[in-house]
């Protein structure tokens, strides 16, 4: 069954140049510079219930804006959006109840109080059945383990901590459709594992249908079964995350480290060999395709062309499968 | 309706009992505050005793307008007028999307975060305030109808809030709180102060007079002229700030703040 579909969907943002206080603010009135960028320009997508989608591209490409449209909170130009069978921003009171969402930079939480309060407050909002609501509440605590960190109040938590209770905030009152825009940001390595964990099993458990945004690219790998790439508004890519890395995965990349380069001209030819991804001045990221050049003889080869301090070899990352598909589409 | 309620008293309760447990000084800050709160007046009210003087007003009848005048303001700041702040850093935070998803009236929901148990030592200077007055006056008028007037004074102070949020929802920072300060200067006087312009404008247009003049004349029995053209005022201005907010809040929404 299919939980959101999003059709031909365009917004434009019509924005004056604006400057802050209010002796610009009255200049304005007068002479206001007029700004137009159409965050997206006509965009597609269905997603089925149950599905978790990684929605991803580079910033400013759209993302925010996508969902802050499916959640309700922003209006389109253009298009048709149906989620769970609501309009979301033409019936957005009624809507709302149906979905949760997590920003990873704006907080849900209740600044002053502990989590456990803010989540009562969310059980007065929802109107959530007491039984309902302590059952719920003590699977999620339990999944992220947070039955302690919750009674501290908000401010004193450390981003992981908190993180974990805005997705439990997210989740109290059961919402069918999850949104998340980048919400690992700046999690450290064992929070995001554990998030990730969590959410798989909430998909799992709950049915909870996931559109997810981020920068990591190991959130997208770890949990999502199909990506959305987006890129100036468009959509570049959709599809099963797995083909696309087989597709792009005729390659591999060398990372090579080094502190002078000894033969510039045998240095060079090794490089052209592959396509450059990271180049900066002691460190170079190269694609080889496997069907063109054998990777130890490659190996041998810059080892004598430069003085390498670190050598690794890795099959190409899903960052830079993307970074492909992006300059594909712009030929 | 009345979940809205049980929202607003859950997360006061939910206030006062966080602040009481992480943070033991509530008591201690109440009592500072609401000495600071009883000093401004007594300090105002020496130097007019020494030399100047309220037309129609002796000292102690103004006490006691200023005692309504912090009563209705406690009052005020403490279930609402923190919309205003809480509406700025939700503004500057860009997180109003996360109000917007709520189930629940964006307004109330903006009012409830911007809940200050401090400001309830305001009330309590207030009211004292209130008593030392009465204890040198005799009332000749009605405390009932004085009473009223301080709700229709809450109101007003509810329509300033409310405008004050929605020009912060389109503006950001614009200091505000100064023009609400200066109505509270000029409602710490009795009308009689003001020449008959600034008279009219402070019964109509902003009719600050309702705040603690008029329910001060109500209890003392003194002339209240203009004051039905306030209290319509009053509703108007209350019914129009509502309106105004919403239609800034939908159109922050379809601009995407
Ligand atoms: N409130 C706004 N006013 C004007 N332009 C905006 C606003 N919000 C976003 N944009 C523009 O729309 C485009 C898409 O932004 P966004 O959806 O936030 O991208 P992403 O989340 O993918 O980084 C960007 O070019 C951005 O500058
Ligand atoms: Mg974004």
């Amino acid at each position: 069954m299919e939980a959101i579909t999003v059709k031909k969907l365009r917004r434009v943002y019509k924005g004056h140049e604006r400057k802050e206080g209010f002796v610009a603010a009255i200049k304005s009135l007068v002479a206001r510079k007029k700004v137009i960028s159409e965050a997206l320009k006509g965009i597609n997508f269905t997603i089925n219930q149950g599905e978790i989608v990684g929605f991803v591209g580079p910033n400013g490409a759209g993302k925010s804006t996508t969902i802050k449209i499916l959640s309700g909170v922003l209006y389109p130009s253009e298009g048709d959006v149906r989620v769970l069978g609501y309009t979301p921003w033409l019936e957005r009171r009624k809507y709302v109840k149906h979905i949760g969402a997590v920003f990873g930079q704006k907080s849900q939480l209740w600044w002053d109080l502990p989590p456990a309060d803010s989540f009562q407050l969310s059980r007065e909002m929802y109107a959530i059945p007491a039984q309902e609501f302590e059952e719920r509440l003590r699977t999620l605590t339990n999944l992220l383990a947070v039955e302690k960190v919750m009674y501290r109040p908000t401010r004193e938590l450390s981003l992981g901590e908190r993180m974990k209770c805005e997705f439990i905030m997210a989740l109290l009152h059961n919402p069918q459709v999850l949104f998340l825009d980048e919400p690992t940001i700046g999690v450290d390595a064992i929070a995001k594992d554990e998030i990730r964990e969590f959410l798989v099993e909430v998909n799992k458990k709950f049915r909870t249908t996931i559109l997810l945004t981020t920068h990591d690219m190991d959130d997208i790998e770890e949990i999502c079964e199909r990506i959305i790439i987006i890129d100036n508004g468009t959509i570049v890519y959709d599809g099963n995350l797995e083909k696309v890395k087989k597709k792009y995965l005729t390659c591999k990349t060398v990372d090579v480290e080094f502190t002078k380069i000894k033969n510039q001209k045998e240095f060079a030819t090794i490089l052209s060999k592959g396509t450059v991804l990271e180049d900066r001045k002691f460190f170079k990221s190269v694609r080889f395709e496997r069907k063109d050049v054998d990777i130890p003889s490659v190996l041998k080869q810059l080892m004598n062309a430069a003085d390498v301090v670190d050598l690794t070899v890795h099959e190409s990352r899903l960052e830079h499968v993307i970074k492909e598909i992006y300059k594909e589409k712009e030929k | 309706m009345m979940r809205h309620v049980r929202l607003h008293v859950r997360h006061a309760k939910l206030r006062l009992a966080s602040r009481m447990a992480y943070r033991g000084d509530l008591a201690l800050s109440l009592v500072a505050f609401f000495l600071v709160q009883l000093a401004a007046p007594i300090f105002a009210g020496v130097i007019y005793f020494a030399g100047g003087e309220f037309p129609g007003w002796t000292i102690y009848q103004v006490l006691l307008l200023q005692g309504i005048l912090s009563t209705i303001i406690g009052v005020s700041y403490m279930s609402f007028f923190g919309l205003l702040w809480f509406t700025e850093n939700m503004v500057r935070e860009g997180k109003l999307d996360i109000i917007l998803m709520r189930p629940v009236n964006s307004l109330w929901l903006m009012i409830m975060g911007g809940f200050d148990e401090e400001d309830g030592a305001r009330i309590v200077s207030g009211l004292t305030l209130i008593v030392l007055a009465l204890y040198h006056i005799d009332i000749s008028g009605s405390l009932t109808i004085a009473i009223l007037l301080m709700f229709f004074g809450i109101l007003f102070y509810l329509s300033l809030a409310v405008i004050c949020s929605a020009l912060t929802l389109r503006f950001i920072r614009t200091r505000l709180y100064e023009i609400v300060n200066l109505v509270q200067m000029y409602a710490s006087y009795p009308g009689s102060i003001y020449g008959k312009k600034l008279s009219i404008v402070f019964s109509t247009v902003v009719p600050l007079l309702i705040v603690a003049h008029y329910p001060a004349s109500a209890l003392l029995g003194f002339a209240m002229n203009g004051i039905l053209i306030a209290i319509v005022s009053v509703c108007v201005l209350v019914t129009v700030s509502i309106w105004f907010w919403y239609r800034t809040l939908r159109k922050y929404s379809s601009a995407g703040g």
